[in-house]
């Protein structure tokens, strides 16, 4: 989950803040969160505005900071390499799980992993992915921010 | 006969109507329809874009072009007063308003399918009775009527070849400049373009006809255009679009949610929250997929930011396992349908979980479901854990 996913995510888990409502109980200007959510180009991004909507939202800052790591254009970038190599890998979901297979084909909010059999693939939705390696390798991509 | 006239009659459209959705005034809408104003290109593209027909539909067809009456040039106002006096001077230009053109001590000027254009030279006889009444004031067209009106009867026979005489006695409106060679920017472009095209210059100018240098502005643009058209057929551009990515040009999930659909194969569904769905895919939307459940009539509709991933399940009916870590317990599946309805947003059904997404679900939710027996897909689940 990258970053804008997720500030989407607890957006709707307050219940469907607007921006400016955003803006207002956090001091983050609403053009911030827009840029953060939708922009592809990364702005607006920094720790202290970070800072702010880990407060107004009651999660861990690194949380947000590790998401911030783990944004679109490089899983985007992992899949297509994963894809044209057909090497195995492995994505860590949010709830914790764990899934390995080959890249069959991604889109841009979903992508199918074969696991042996190549009929049954696992249609997974992007946004609920959390990290992402090669299956041979046991680093995952995105190191968690600050992890002790 | 103008064609302008009857496309704008078939569609439906008044002259007002046409000159707003091209964006033309409407006097020179019905200039171009009464024939007092041939269309130019500019303007012919934008009225044959506001009828919805091609360009060429607003030609009249080959042969029956009338000749242009020879005033039919815009011309300043100030000219008029000064043509009253000028008894030698043949026909006058009208103004640029929709009243008739006004006259002048010639007589009366019209399109040439009304009134007969007339010649000082040869229409003494009739001239005289019409000219003085008018000549003594400044022309004006109610007068300019009542003169016409009077010259009619006597004019109309020798007016018509009066015309041809005018036409040549006049000074005829100067060509446009022949268009000149092609710019040095167009001419990188082409070669540029020949590149891309991996085709060499002689190629080029094989096709082309000529060298490239001796091309026209006109031609070069045409080729230019010709060119990058064929380019992008053979290689669609690299260069992401504004707002687009790559991964936008083909749902490919759509692909495969409409195949799974037409086979009805069984599936099952994981969400965020752990609950699980087993059933086949009837429908689908970008946003949603619709799942008839296994044993039961009722379908429900996932929203698909809900679901962390599903899978197709063997054909033997069991169920396809979770994999390794799963820290929690499935919820109770299918009797708290948080996530189904497509009326209820999303931010309700997560709200309900609290903020750690993967905390079981609370009973205490309202749904439709519940108080429902829990359905069969539980047992399948249990069983295949080991995989």
């Amino acid at each position: 989950m990258s970053l804008s996913d997720y500030i989407r995510y607890l957006r709707a888990v307050k219940g469907g803040l607007t921006p400016w409502e955003i803006a207002e109980g956090s001091g983050v200007p609403a053009r911030d969160i827009h840029f953060i959510e939708v922009k592809h180009r990364r702005v607006g991004e920094d720790d202290a505005t970070l800072q702010k909507l880990a407060d107004f939202f009651g999660v861990p800052v690194d949380d947000l900071k590790t998401k911030r790591e783990a944004y679109r254009k490089l899983f985007t970038q992992f899949l297509k390499e994963s894809q044209q190599s057909t090497d195995p890998v492995a994505l860590k979901l949010e709830s914790g799980e764990e899934l390995e297979g080959a890249v069959e084909w991604y889109s841009r909010e979903a992508l199918a992993l074969t696991s042996g059999d190549g009929e049954r693939p696992y249609i997974v939705q992007r946004g609920w992915v959390t990290n992402w390696r090669r299956a041979d390798s046991p680093r995952w991509a995105v190191e968690a921010a600050g992890v002790a | 006969m103008n064609m302008l006239r009857s496309i704008r009659e078939k569609k439906g459209l008044t002259v007002s109507q046409l000159a707003a959705r091209a964006s033309i005034p409407s006097r020179l809408i019905a200039d171009y329809e009464e024939g007092r104003q041939s269309i130019p290109l500019p303007h012919a593209k934008l009225i044959a874009k506001a009828l919805w027909v091609q360009m060429e539909d607003l030609m009249p067809p080959a042969g029956s072009v009338p000749p242009p009456p020879p005033v039919q040039q815009p011309a300043p106002t100030s000219s008029i007063p000064t043509a009253n006096v000028d008894q030698t001077r043949p026909v006058e230009r009208p103004q640029q308003t929709l009243m008739p053109p006004v006259a002048v001590d010639n007589g009366a000027n019209r399109a040439a399918p009304s009134t007969p254009i007339q010649h000082n030279n040869t229409n003494n006889t009739a001239i005289p009775q019409q000219a003085t009444p008018v000549a003594s004031q400044g022309a004006h067209s109610p007068q300019a009527r009542q003169g016409e009106g009077q010259a009619q009867p006597s004019a109309s026979a020798p007016a018509p070849q009066r015309g041809g005489a005018n036409r040549a006695t006049r000074p005829s409106r100067p060509l446009p400049p022949p268009p000149g060679p092609l710019s040095e920017g167009q001419s990188d472009e082409l070669v540029r373009l020949a590149n891309r095209l991996d085709i060499s210059q002689e190629q080029l100018e094989e096709r082309v006809g000529k060298s490239i240098s001796t091309l026209t502005r006109p031609e070069a643009k045409d080729w230019i255009k010709r060119l990058r058209a064929m380019a992008e057929e053979i290689a669609p551009g690299n260069k992401v679009r504004f707002g687009r990515w790559p991964e936008d040009q083909e749902d490919r999930e759509a692909t495969y949610l409409a195949e799974q659909r037409d086979t009805a194969a069984p599936f099952t569904f994981k969400l965020f929250d752990s609950e699980q769905f087993n059933g086949i895919i009837t429908d689908f939307t970008p946003y949603t997929i619709t799942v008839k459940l296994n044993g039961d009539q009722e379908e429900v509709v996932l929203r698909k930011l809900a679901i962390v991933y599903y899978r197709r399940l063997p054909a033997n009916g069991d169920a396809g396992g979770t994999q390794a870590t799963q820290p929690q317990q499935d919820a109770s599946a299918g009797t708290e349908g948080t996530a189904k309805k497509p009326t209820r947003k999303r931010a309700a059904a997560k709200s309900e979980t609290g903020e750690e997404q993967h905390q079981p679900l609370d009973e205490g939710v309202a749904s439709d479901r519940a108080g429902q027996p829990k359905t069969p897909e539980k047992d399948h689940m249990d069983e295949d854990r080991g995989l």
